[in-house]
Formats: C-alpha cells, sequence, structure tokens
C-alpha cells in the first residue's frame, strides 16, 4: 500500500504540475461555458437559462474529457521510462496504471467541482435542492472517464492514436448528445441520432438532477457509471503487456 | 531541393506508423461534408410546443411548417425547457386564452402567440440564409484546422528531439526543411477536396465551384500550420501544444461562428469576432455565395495576412532558437 501511495503522490504533484492540464480543464472550460452561455443568450428571456444549459453539458463534455488527462498523464515520453523501471520493481504493474486512473480522477474532480463552486453563483445556476448529489453523481463519471483514458491506452499502445481516437469520439458523442447545441429540434433523424449517444444519457440524469429535483435517474447513471468503471479497470488489467509499454 | 524531398519523402514514411488516427479524422471530416450537405436540405421548425390539456374536447391547435405541436395530458419537466427539447408549454384558462410557459424572450412568445392563431403566418426574419457552400466551409473549417496542425507532429518531434538542431547545424537549407513540412500537411487535406470533387461529379450541389474549394482549404490549412508552428515555438511538449491547440481552434472557431451564427450584425460583438480570421473566412465564403467575392477580396486577404505574421515570427524566433545557438 505503501508503494503505491508513492506512485499515486507522485502523479498527483505530476499532474498538478502541468500548467496545460490544469488549464485545459479550468480556464478553458470556464471559458467555453461562459462564451457559448453569452452567444446564445440573446434567445433567452434571462441569461441565466443558457448559463443553466451550458453549465450542465459543458461541465459532462469536461468530465468526458478526463480521459484526456488520463492518458496524457500515462503516456507521456517523461514519465515512460519511470514507469518502466517500477514494472520490475515489488509494486508491480497495477499499481502504474491504477494510480493513473486515481490521480487523473482526483485532479479533475477537485478542479470541476471549484469551477461549478465558482461558477454557479456568479451565473445564478442551480444545481438542484440538493447540490451535493449533483456533485456525487459526478465521481463515478469522472471515475469511468479516466478509466476510459488507461484503457485506450492499454489497448492502443501509442500515443498518438490514443489522443486523437479519445478526443474524436468524446466530441463526437458530445456534440451528437447535445453539449453544444441541442439536437432535439431538428427532424426525427437526428433526434433518434442524439438517443444514441450516451452523453445524451448522461446530460437527462444530470438536468434531471439539477432542473426538476428528480432523484430518479440518480442511482442507475451512479451504478451504471460505476460498473462501467470497475469494467474498464478489468479490462486494463486483461490488456496492460508489460513488455509492449514503450 | 535535395532537403525538400529528402524531408517530405521522410515525412511520409513517418505517417505510416500513424496512419489510424489520421484516416479516423480524415473521415469525420468527411462526414461533416456529408452532414452539412444534409443539414441544408431541412427546413427549420421555429418552434416545438407542448399542448397541455386534460378535456378531451379542447380545440388542440394544429401542427404547421413552422410549428410543430405535441399534445399532453401533463404538464413535461421543467428540465425539457432547459434543455430545448421544446420551446413553450401551452395551456388554456379559463378565458379560453393561450398561456405560455417559455424560457425564451417576449419576441419568441409573440411569434408563438401569432403561429397559433394563424399557422400560416409568415413571421419572423428569414435572415440571411447560409447556402450549402457556407455551411461545408463551416462545418468542415475545424477539422481542417486542427489537421493540419495535428500533421505537424514531424516537426515537434525533430524539435523535442534535438534534430532541429542538428539540422540546423548541417548545410540543409532551413526554408526547405520547413517548406517540406509545409507542403506535407497540405498534402494531407487533399482527402477532403477529393471527396468534394467525387460529390460534385455525381451530381450533388456543393455551392462553389472546385477551384474556390481549393483556395479555401489552402487558406485554412496555411492558417493551421502558422497556429501550429506558433504553438511549438511557445511550448515545448508536443503534446501539450497539441492540446491546448485543439482548445483554441474550437473556441475560436465556434465563436467565429462556423457552425452556426450566433453574432446578430452590427452589434459590439459581432466587431470584436471580426479579428477572428476564421470569422474573415466565413465571411469571405458568405460574399462568394452571394457573388460579391471580388469586392470583398479583403476579407479573404485578412486571413492570409493574419496567417502569414504568424508564420514569420515562428520561423524567426525558431531559426534563433535553434539555429544561432550551434
Amino acid at each position: 500500500m505503501q508503494r503505491f501511495f508513492a506512485i499515486l503522490k507522485m502523479d498527483l504533484i505530476n499532474l498538478f504540475k502541468n500548467p496545460v492540464l490544469l488549464g485545459y480543464n479550468t480556464i478553458f472550460a470556464a471559458l467555453l461555458i461562459l462564451i457559448m452561455g453569452f452567444l446564445c443568450g440573446g434567445a433567452y428571456a434571462h441569461m441565466k437559462d443558457a448559463y443553466q444549459y451550458y453549465v450542465i453539458t459543458l461541465i459532462i463534455y469536461g468530465m468526458l474529457n478526463g480521459a484526456m488527462t488520463a492518458s496524457n498523464c500515462f503516456m507521456e515520453r517523461d514519465i515512460k521510462k519511470p514507469n518502466l523501471r517500477i514494472i520490475y520493481s515489488p509494486a508491480g504493474g497495477f499499481a502504474i496504471y491504477f494510480s493513473k486512473i486515481l490521480a487523473s480522477f482526483c485532479f479533475d474532480y477537485v478542479l470541476h467541482v471549484l469551477m461549478l463552486l465558482v461558477l454557479c453563483p456568479l451565473l445564478h445556476v442551480t444545481l438542484g435542492n440538493q447540490p451535493l448529489f449533483f456533485i456525487l453523481l459526478m465521481a463515478p463519471v469522472e471515475f469511468g472517464a479516466a478509466a476510459l483514458g488507461i484503457f485506450f491506452c492499454c489497448v492502443f499502445r501509442c500515443e498518438e492514436t490514443t489522443s486523437m481516437l479519445l478526443s474524436t469520439v468524446i466530441s463526437i458523442f458530445a456534440v451528437l448528445g447535445g453539449s453544444f447545441f441541442s439536437f432535439e429540434g431538428m427532424g426525427p433523424a437526428l433526434a433518434f441520432a442524439t438517443q444514441l449517444s450516451p452523453v445524451k444519457w448522461l446530460n437527462d440524469a444530470f438536468f434531471a438532477l439539477a432542473c426538476d429535483n428528480d432523484m430518479s435517474c440518480f442511482w442507475p447513471v451512479f451504478l451504471g457509471a460505476w460498473v462501467v468503471s470497475v469494467l474498464l479497470v478489468f479490462g486494463c488489467k486483461l490488456f496492460f503487456r508489460t513488455e509492449d509499454y514503450l | 531541393m535535395r532537403t525538400f524531398f529528402a524531408v517530405l519523402k521522410n515525412n511520409y514514411l513517418r505517417t505510416l506508423p500513424r496512419i489510424v488516427p489520421m484516416i479516423i479524422i480524415t473521415l469525420v471530416t468527411i462526414g461533416s461534408i456529408i452532414f452539412a450537405v444534409y443539414m441544408t436540405g431541412i427546413q427549420e421548425v421555429k418552434g416545438h410546443v407542448v399542448f397541455v390539456t386534460n378535456s378531451a374536447t379542447a380545440i388542440v391547435p394544429e401542427s404547421s411548417k413552422a410549428l410543430s405541436v405535441t399534445v399532453a395530458n401533463e404538464k413535461p419537466p421543467y428540465s425539457d425547457l432547459v434543455k430545448q427539447k421544446y420551446d413553450a408549454y401551452i395551456s388554456v384558462d379559463e378565458n379560453g386564452d393561450y398561456q405560455i410557459e417559455t424560457l425564451r424572450n417576449d419576441d419568441y412568445k409573440n411569434m408563438i402567440l401569432s403561429l397559433l392563431a394563424d399557422p400560416t403566418a409568415q413571421v419572423g426574419e428569414s435572415g440571411s440564409e447560409r447556402g450549402v457552400g457556407v455551411n461545408i466551409i463551416g462545418f468542415m473549417m475545424l477539422f481542417l484546422l486542427m489537421i493540419s496542425f495535428t500533421n505537424l507532429f514531424a516537426f515537434a518531434d525533430d524539435k523535442e528531439q534535438g534534430q532541429l538542431t542538428r539540422i540546423a547545424a548541417s548545410p540543409a537549407s532551413f526554408g526547405a526543411y520547413l517548406g517540406a513540412h509545409c507542403v506535407y500537411c497540405l498534402s494531407l487535406l487533399l482527402p477532403e477536396w477529393l471527396t468534394l470533387v467525387v460529390l460534385e461529379f455525381c451530381g450533388w450541389e456543393i455551392g462553389f465551384s472546385l477551384l474556390q474549394y481549393a483556395l479555401l482549404i489552402v487558406v485554412l490549412g496555411f492558417l493551421g500550420i502558422a497556429l501550429g508552428l506558433v504553438l511549438h515555438m511557445l511550448i515545448k511538449k508536443p503534446d501539450n501544444a497539441n492540446m491546448l491547440g485543439n482548445s483554441i481552434t474550437l473556441l475560436t472557431t465556434v465563436l467565429a461562428g462556423s457552425f452556426y451564427s450566433f453574432a446578430k450584425a452590427d452589434t459590439l460583438f459581432d466587431h470584436i469576432i471580426k479579428v477572428l480570421p476564421q470569422k474573415e473566412v466565413m465571411l469571405f465564403a458568405q460574399h462568394l455565395q452571394n457573388n460579391s467575392a471580388l469586392d470583398h477580396l479583403g476579407t479573404l486577404l485578412y486571413a492570409v495576412v493574419f496567417a502569414f505574421v504568424l508564420f514569420v515570427l515562428a520561423c524567426v524566433i525558431l531559426r534563433r532558437m535553434y539555429v544561432k545557438k550551434v
């Protein structure tokens, strides 16, 4: 355990010392919300309704992009060699990828919650009667995204392939799920395509929680996301081959 | 010249291990072109409303081309309004008047009311219609920019691993080396143009001529390359530079209204975003559609000059960083 925490600590320090990742998860995400809300605010009676939409959809987009954080911190060139040494140390392979998942989960989760704490009062956005549940529901999604990033790394074993694939897959699902524009009003074909995107399901659950105080979606999404996360971690175990990690 | 072809050939060889992600992003771009063609044909509905009623005898307003009406016994949750699944909830009070619950502004409310009274009413300005050509360029723009700067990976690798210093110290010409990278990046935008050629020959309406598309694609590609060079100049690690580049392009391209034009004409905001080269390219495409491109050549020129300035700046500083040091 002690060995694992030593690695986890180093991973966390590495993440928090990376200015681009920090900026991506805070400033960029906040700017995106502010700009999109501002742009679409004109169509609404109150600006806050536009912000309400974008705070929720774009925070979900940000959470899923946690996969990029994870893959970045797993496959970075500088970190590969130390990792290779850890593989042959008593700590073993599991400590490497699991600590990366855990570290990027903590990193993203902390930054996103901080961002919500700042943005919500500022933009008069509500997270429902019990904001705690909203924040609680974010946890498995963040963890799942981080596990997905590492899983892709383990399967494809090449940083460029992974990040390109991940960002494309996530962006397509996000656009389809209505993270940037709602597609539901644009013809039956698009409305159906929207339903296929997992991002749409997440959006629905978070919107129900924030706007209607409707808890019916909480447990299915919460448990579902944890199940997916655990499956992905098992997938990592299955596909992580020490000798190919270079 | 020998440097040029050697680097070019080497770049293509270095592409092979990364062929899968490249094919994927190219397919996505081609998908966006087809999506743009599809989207242009769709008649946009002005509003989706829910008519909430309990009585079976209530007179339900009819759906029309401009307004789609759904009938429900119970009011759908508030979140459906926020999600823009529906634009308004309508009910009838005792006096027989429509009660409208919506998040939209009063103009929108009045439009719905007049549509309910008379489904054939002409409402709202049709606005400046975006033709298929403008849509194609707009949808493609984000991907073209991303492709052209991620394909500087060979250059970024050279820089990170110190090859650049060695190249600068060798008799090889720095200009030819950089030129080869640019030509390589631009050549990878060829599949998109070929898709347009295929669409044109299959008889689809694509708006602009192939030559015009080639010009716009080259300008956008060059813009992407210039942005990529600046980023690689500022940031040491290639993956960090790529990540920052992706964020910047996404933000500025969406702002420039490539997917959907937000800015109302002649507002302060509209003038501010004209600083963005992407916005100018979109304006140029709009003028091209209206056959007034020659009078507004300045818009395209702005984008070219913008890219050129970035490019020269990056080259000069890179030279200073890596050539003089030797």
